[in-house]
């Protein structure tokens, strides 16, 4: 177990590095120039010039790479080109806000994907199942920036039952959590119900039924634990996706996670940042990814780390 | 089972704990002022840069010499008296007894210091160039400053309006790892308590403030990039002070629980034209496309209700403003496409407008596509975003442009632009008028004599009205919504510099 971790945490390394090429490269491809954005339209082609000097932005690419990259292996993230605040710590203190609103659309998500999508499965064709089928096809298709003004315009406009923005409370966390997790609440539903009726459909199913088992036994012990490994591959990489929609939902809920971050800094080419921004992004999408695979050796027996 | 629904009990009990909870912390202290805005402040080192996000935190943080009131005319700040005793020279006596937040007392030396490290090229600061008419900065004693400047200039006391910084804590070199630009230390009425960059500012009272303690204890700046959710949180008392989406400013006039303030910003936005290019230096021509635009039509469409139309360089309201000899261009497509004729382009011409990205600019730039499509001229809008658009203007890479240019706390400002040479970080559309040039430069050496240069002025706004250097579109309004039960005084130049006396009803 612990070699198959230390070998999967191995494997990161090169795809660690390929993701700082490409972010790297992606801060070259952008256009505008962080020098002139921070003098404003005022200043003269001779100021910019020389503060892009000072920022090291007239020195060739794969010098300016080099250092980066060194720095990195040290784990110096650089400071700021709009106020030099250091990357690493200005980064890690908005962390914990984002990870706690990925854990609570995960939740969002998950409990309410997951039994419409076992029920609908099992009442299969019926009103309910239909209506539920409406659901993750409007789950799916809603953009979670609408489904946030939405619920911003009900929950805390009209109703005032909850805050809009800010961060502090679970209260805090409701409405951006439900908008960041329709989207995988609608996909999950569907998968959900296709897999069971898969799996409904199989031997062992049968036979559960023919010795006389209960509904609720073979449902939740049979076949449910079958389906569920599908869905937990989908949860995981949904996981993933869901940090490119914390930067919208972040936004737009006013929450101080890095996704927001990443956003206002983005418009500002404040590059130390958004590259440090985006490496983050990135070995969270890994770390998630190592974890999701762990899990399936706790719900399937027959997977073995070696 | 049963231990389960206790559990789920529990479970519920905290929950409901927990909501009572947040909607207790939810409720402001009294005397608390909660202000959403829609960006951060950059950096609390006034020295270092002037975005108005920025730069509405060091009103409240700092003091400056003088300030511009909503006539744009001088106040005294940390100065108790202004003399000019000759064309070149500011002499400021400054008040005694003003304490910096950690107690130790401001004196001249902390101004020249401030000066001083501006004009420092090492220091980099953006004001470096703006104050290089600058030959000496003194402290005559310690509650006098005498600032020399090379040659008569009028406009530059507008230079004069910086924030003053602690000699013995504001670093001498730009400091790129930001210690005093995240925890300033002023004079102002308000301290730094905290800044949590891209979240909140949290300022408190400073009880020792010169002028007396301000009425609020607590002002607490929240960034919430969407205006709607501002307006949202606005609505349910989350917030007392920000901005809100234009479309809904009349319903806030209406509602009495609110109080709307508005005013004619300092800012212009023109059609900048390029004058080194073949058809656009001809004047008929740039006059045919100020009668073929609609502006009228423009502002009601696109910027209602945050625009007004302009006729020229200088803002409604200011001293310098003179409609009457100003030629106007009512929109008359049958004119515009005679000039166009008599220039030799009787079938029109293609031609590039630039602007950033943006809704209202994909707006105006169909509208006026539109409208010139009606004299001949197939406008194409090329849209990028703000950052290259900005590149591209000040390297003079464009056809036609359109932005708006801010702060005109003196008429030189935006007329100013169209000197030849570098005015004002220079001259992008290359426009070329020596006859302009004199005039413009003959009211900058008036440095007494206000009556003398508005007439001066008059006569540029005359000359630009005639030949149309760039194509004048709207002057903005800015829009603020409070709590009704919350006085304050929201006015042009003056602006958050009277959060210090405002006050809970």
């Amino acid at each position: 177990m612990y070699i198959y971790i230390i070998k999967r945490l191995l494997q990161a390394i090169p795809v660690l590095f390929l993701v700082t090429v490409i972010v790297f490269a992606l801060m070259f491809i952008l256009p505008g120039c962080p020098a002139r954005t921070m003098m404003g339209e005022e200043a003269t082609p001779a100021e910019i010039e020389s503060l892009r000097a000072a920022m090291g932005l007239d020195r060739p690419i794969l010098v300016q790479y080099g250092e980066w990259a060194g720095n990195l292996l040290r784990g110096d993230f650089g400071r700021s080109f709009q106020d030099g605040r250091l990357v690493f710590p200005t980064l890690i203190y908005r962390l914990p806000a984002t990870i706690e609103l990925l854990i609570a659309s995960l939740v969002v998500s998950v409990v309410i994907g997951v039994p419409i999508g076992v029920l609908s499965s099992l009442r299969r064709n019926k009103p309910s199942d239909v209506l539920a089928r409406i659901f993750a096809l409007l789950g799916i298709s809603m953009p979670n920036f609408w489904v946030g003004l939405m619920l911003i315009l009900i929950f805390s406009y009209h109703l005032q039952w909850l805050p809009a923005t800010g961060r502090g409370t679970i209260a805090h966390l409701i409405l951006p959590s439900i908008a960041l997790g329709t989207a995988s609440a609608g996909l999950i539903t569907r998968l959900m119900r296709s897999t069971m009726l898969e799996v409904i459909g199989q031997d062992y199913v049968r036979t559960a039924r023919a010795k006389g088992l209960p509904q609720a036994v073979i449902v939740y012990k049979h076949a449910l634990k079958n389906a569920m490994l599908p869905i937990l591959t989908v949860i995981g990489l949904q996981m993933g996706y869901r940090l490119g929609g914390s930067v919208i939902t972040e936004t737009v809920f006013a929450y101080p996670g890095i996704g927001r971050f990443a956003y206002q800094r983005l418009m500002q080419r404040d590059f130390p940042m958004i590259m440090g921004n985006l490496l983050l992004f990135a070995i969270m999408f890994i770390v998630i990814n190592i974890i999701t695979d762990i899990f399936y050796g706790f719900l399937d027996p027959r997977i073995r780390y070696d | 089972m049963k231990k389960q629904g206790f559990w789920g009990k529990a479970g519920l009990l905290i929950l409901i704990g927990v909501f009572v909870f947040s909607f207790a912390v939810e409720a402001a202290p009294d005397n608390e002022l909660r202000w959403g805005r829609g960006t951060d402040a950059t950096s609390l080192d006034p020295r270092t840069i002037r975005d108005v996000y920025s730069w509405a935190i060091h009103m409240l943080v700092f003091n400056s010499l003088i300030y511009f009131d909503d006539e744009m005319s001088v106040q005294l700040d940390l100065a108790k008296s202004m003399e000019f005793p000759d064309d070149t020279t500011y002499l400021f006596e400054i008040h005694e007894g003003v304490k910096f937040h950690d107690g130790v007392e401001l004196t001249a030396a902390d101004i020249v210091y401030t000066f001083e490290t501006m004009q420092d090229e090492e220091f980099g600061s953006p004001y470096r160039g703006r104050l290089s008419p600058v030959t000496s900065v003194e402290a005559l004693d310690d509650y006098t400053v005498k600032i020399e400047i090379d040659e008569p200039n009028a406009p530059f006391i507008y230079e004069l309006d910086v924030y003053i910084v602690p000699k013995h804590i504001a670093p001498d070199k730009m400091d790129k790892e930001g210690g005093f630009a995240h925890q300033p230390i002023g004079s102002g009425p308000f301290e730094l308590i905290n800044w949590i960059p891209n979240d909140r500012i949290l300022l408190e009272r400073f009880d020792d403030y010169w002028e007396g303690p301000a009425q609020l204890e607590k002002i607490t700046v929240i960034e919430i990039p969407e205006a709607d959710v501002r307006l949202t949180e606005l609505r349910a008392g989350n917030l007392d002070l920000t901005s809100i989406p234009s479309r809904f400013i009349e319903d806030f006039q209406e509602d009495p629980n609110f109080t709307v303030g508005q005013y004619t910003t300092l800012n212009w936005f023109p059609i900048w034209t390029q004058h080194d290019h073949d058809i656009l230096s001809d004047v008929r021509v740039r006059q045919a496309l100020a009668y073929g635009t609609n502006v009228e039509e423009i502002v009601d469409h696109v910027y209602y209700p945050t625009g007004v139309v302009s006729i020229g360089p200088i803002i409604p309201g200011t001293w310098a403003e003179a409609p009457e000899v100003i030629k106007r261009y009512d929109y008359n497509p049958e004119k515009a496409r005679e000039l166009l004729a008599e220039a030799g382009y009787p079938d029109g011409f293609e031609i590039e407008l630039r602007c950033s990205s943006g809704e209202a600019n994909v707006q105006f730039g169909e509208i006026l596509r539109q409208q010139w499509l009606q004299i001949g001229v197939d406008l194409n809008v090329n849209q990028t975003e703000w950052s290259t658009y900005a590149s591209d203007v000040v390297s003079s890479n464009f056809e036609l442009a359109y932005h708006g240019v801010v702060d005109q706390f003196d008429p030189d400002i935006h007329l100013g632009r169209f000197v030849s040479g570098e005015i004002n970080g220079g001259n992008w559309t290359n426009y070329v008028n020596p006859e302009y040039d004199e005039v413009v430069y003959a009211a900058r050496r008036i440095i007494d004599d206000q009556e003398k240069r508005a007439e001066l002025y008059r006569e540029a706004q005359r000359i630009f009205s005639e030949e149309l250097p760039s194509i004048p579109i709207r002057h903005s309004i800015l829009t603020m919504v409070w709590d009704a039960d919350f006085q304050f005084d929201f006015r042009r130049g003056v602006e958050y510099r009277t959060l210090n006396e405002a006050y809970w009803k």
